[in-house]
């Protein structure tokens, strides 16, 4: 069962309302990165078991980070949920090429962050049982 | 039949040419032929007046002096000195012969003066005879008497001939020409009767030969080149020429026409007795103008004529003249008839030739006339034309060019505007999502904390993001149609509106709303998502608009039309209609003419409708009036215009 949730947007806003659902779903122990080079060393030194990843990033690319992030970690790699405010739904390929796990828009209600939460919550309960 | 045309084809110099030789030419021919005519008639009747009276007066020399001899002959028949010494040798020589003594004195005696007097009158003998015939006296007398005796027995002698007619008739006779081989020449016999008192006696023979005519019809005073005076008398069936002719002087006595001959009919018609004049042809076969006249007495024919070539030879001449003069002036006119039409066709081909390459877009070509008249005018006028031509053209070229950058400028602030508004829209969000999340939260976490007018203004502040969300998503959707092509598919349009049905068919069935489709709903080539926005649009309108005004009846329409340009399609409802004012309005972003509270949306659905239709280079618009309903029109063009890169 994951403890550690690494939530990496530069948005504090969203930052807190991830905070808020991943609470509301049960995660405890949230860390957060406000760009994808702390996002990167934090994956290393808190070692969370799932990362929300926002798409825009003002350093480095979302799908960028994700990929380093999965490589980087092999198959101890966290889970990642990307999660995008663009407009435009045309990410979700490129989220699943970086290796993301699931993905996400955000809004207001939350709504499809917890349907992801729940999409992976059932995943974990594999690797790490 | 292109080809037929092309050879019936006369080109404007042939007709040119063609027209001025048949009006310069005709007159000319007939002029010149008139003139030529006219003047051949007079130069005939001249010419042949004078020759004729030449002809005449030629004859009338002959007549004359055969008449002188004649006359000459008579004188001495009637001399009382020829009468005695007729009578002394009839006596001497009945008496002894011309051996006797008496004879031979008598001979003596007036011999001199018979010689004399044959001399004096250019005879070449004269002799007195009996009335018995005998020769009692010859001029020449060693050579010819026994000639005379033996011709006395021979009654085709000539000279025997003559005497006997005088001696019958008792009148001076003349006999006709007779060849005499030995002495190679002819002679003519003139015999004149002696009487006296009442009796008798005898005659006087004179012999002549053909020198004295000849010398007259070889004289050609006045007769040209070609014309003469010809004797001839008749023996059996044959004109026998007694003088040499002109262009035969072996002529006398050998030169013979065949009577009824195609040749010699002037001679022909003398010698028959025949007197008169006109054209004829001479013993050469030669046309002539001849006179011709018989003179009984003498039973000779004469004629006098001259070549119908020589005579004309003045006309001839004119006509070579005429004829010379009308080539001249035929090649004149030719050359000026080629002149005229070069000058006036060549220009006219020159402007063809020009405005030719002008219509295939040369507009740099100019006509090189400088002709000082009308077609250089012309050729002046187009050359301006063809100016101003350039000057239209390059100043629509321009306004064309300036129409495209501003174009350009436009699509270029529209893309602006379009990613401003796509960025502004996106920006808003990530903060509205902040407002809405966290007014959402208070009300979660403190709306029991709160007093009544606390709990009033969250819930306006609610109400306010929830508008700004749908006003901002509104905005993306429009922006992303603008800016998002989709490549053009053929698109089943029945199909298209049936996912569209399926997708708000929980309005439909919630508002009881009647839909009918037209049956036959074509394919069209568009852009398949956005066409489904288009429908999706103005189905949803129809739905919103029919079911809150017709609540019992709600009704809504899809229709085609085929234009043949254009697909149009309409979708009907029967709900409150619009102005006819506000037609153009409805179309604009955020125009909407009922109030939020009673419809749901923006209006920004009918700026998408248009968009689209704008895109496919169609149109959209409505009929409708308040209260009876709306129908939306839009078309798709059947061929789609360019998409842009």
């Amino acid at each position: 069962m994951i403890k550690k949730v690494l939530v990496i947007d530069d948005n504090e806003q969203d930052r807190k309302i991830a905070e808020r659902y991943l609470k509301k779903s049960g995660y405890s122990e949230i860390v957060m990165a406000i760009n994808g080079q702390e996002g990167l060393s934090k994956v290393n030194s808190e070692n969370p078991g799932l990362v929300i990843l926002d798409t825009m990033l003002p350093d480095i690319v979302g799908f960028e980070v994700c990929q380093k992030i999965k490589e980087s970690k092999g198959p101890q790699a966290p889970l990642i949920i990307m999660m995008t405010g663009a407009v435009d739904a045309v990410d979700a390929v490129r989220a699943r090429q970086s290796g993301a796990d699931d993905y996400c828009v955000k809004t207001a209600d939350g709504g499809p962050l917890l349907a992801a939460l729940k999409n992976i919550s059932e995943k974990d309960i594999g690797p790490q049982t | 039949m292109p080809t037929l045309e092309k050879t019936n084809r006369i080109p404007i110099t042939t007709k040119f040419i063609l027209s001025f030789l048949f009006i310069a030419i005709l007159p000319l021919i007939i002029s010149t032929y008139i003139s030529y005519k006219s003047s051949r008639e007079a130069l005939r009747k001249e010419v042949s007046r004078s020759l004729l009276a030449i002809a005449d007066n030629k004859i009338n020399q002959i007549e004359a002096y055969l008449n002188a001899k004649r006359d000459a002959v008579e004188g001495l028949s009637y001399d009382a000195d020829i009468i005695d010494i007729l009578k002394k040798f009839t006596v001497a020589y009945n008496n002894g012969g011309i051996e006797s003594e008496e004879y031979n004195k008598v001979m003596a005696e007036y011999k001199a003066f018979l010689s004399y007097t044959q001399r004096s009158l250019g005879h070449t003998d004269l002799m007195l005879v009996s009335t018995d015939g005998n020769i009692v006296f010859s001029a020449n007398k060693t050579e010819l008497r026994s000639l005379y005796e033996i011709a006395l027995y021979d009654k085709n002698s000539k000279f025997a001939q003559a005497f006997i007619m005088a001696k019958e008739s008792s009148q001076i006779q003349m006999s006709d020409f007779q060849y005499n081989p030995q002495r190679g020449k002819a002679f003519i016999f003139i015999a004149a009767p002696i009487s006296f008192s009442g009796n008798f006696l005898g005659a006087i023979v004179v012999e002549m030969d053909n020198k004295g005519l000849s010398a007259l019809t070889l004289d050609y005073k006045g007769l040209g080149d070609t014309g003469e005076a010809s004797i001839a008398f008749k023996e059996k069936d044959l004109a026998v020429f007694i003088t040499p002719l002109r262009f035969d002087s072996q002529a006398a006595f050998k030169r013979k026409i065949v009577m009824g001959a195609q040749e010699g009919r002037d001679i022909q018609r003398a010698v028959g007795g025949e007197s008169g004049s006109g054209y004829a042809i001479d013993y050469r076969g030669k046309n002539v103008l001849a006179t011709w006249k018989y003179l009984p007495s003498f039973r000779l024919g004469i004629t006098a004529k001259i070549d119908v070539q020589e005579v004309f030879t003045a006309a001839t001449r004119l006509r070579n003249t005429l004829v010379e003069f009308s080539l001249l002036l035929f090649v004149m006119v030719l050359a000026i008839a080629l002149f005229m039409a070069h000058s006036i066709a060549n220009p006219i081909k020159e402007l063809t030739r020009v405005s030719s390459v002008i219509a295939g877009g040369d507009l740099s070509a100019r006509a090189t006339i400088t002709t000082q008249d009308e077609i250089g005018d012309l050729a002046d006028s187009f050359n301006l034309m063809t100016g101003n031509l350039i000057e239209a053209k390059a100043s629509v070229e321009q306004e064309r060019e300036k129409l495209k950058e501003q174009k350009k400028l436009l699509e270029k602030a529209n893309q602006e505007l379009d990613s401003f508004v796509y960025t502004v829209s996106h920006d808003l969000r990530a903060p509205l999502r902040g407002v809405t999340a966290f007014a959402k939260f208070l009300e979660e976490d403190y709306l029991d904390k709160l007093d009544a007018q606390g709990k009033e203004n969250l819930r306006e502040i609610i109400k306010g993001t929830s508008r700004m969300n749908i006003l901002i998503e509104d905005l993306l959707t429009l922006s992303r149609i603008s800016r998002i092509q989709n490549p053009y598919e053929e698109v089943d349009i029945r199909g298209l509106i049936d996912s569209i049905i399926e997708r708000v068919k929980f309005d439909i069935k919630e508002m009881k709303v009647e839909l009918n489709i037209q049956e036959g709903l074509p394919s069209v080539r568009c852009d398949r998502i956005k066409m489904s926005e288009v429908f999706l649009n103005l189905i949803n309108n129809a739905i919103k608009f029919s079911s809150k005004n017709n609540k019992s009846h709600p009704r809504v329409e899809i229709g085609y039309a085929d234009t043949g340009e254009f697909h149009q399609f309409f979708v009907r409802d029967n709900g409150i209609g619009i102005d006819p004012q506000y037609h153009q309005q409805v179309f604009g972003i955020f125009k909407r003419l009922n109030s939020s509270e009673e419809y749901q949306g923006t209006g920004v659905g009918l700026s998408i409708v248009q968009r689209v239709a704008d895109d496919h280079g169609g149109k959209v618009w409505i009929e409708s009036e308040l209260g009876k309903g709306a129908t939306f029109y839009f078309t798709i063009p059947k061929v789609l215009p360019e998409k842009p890169a």
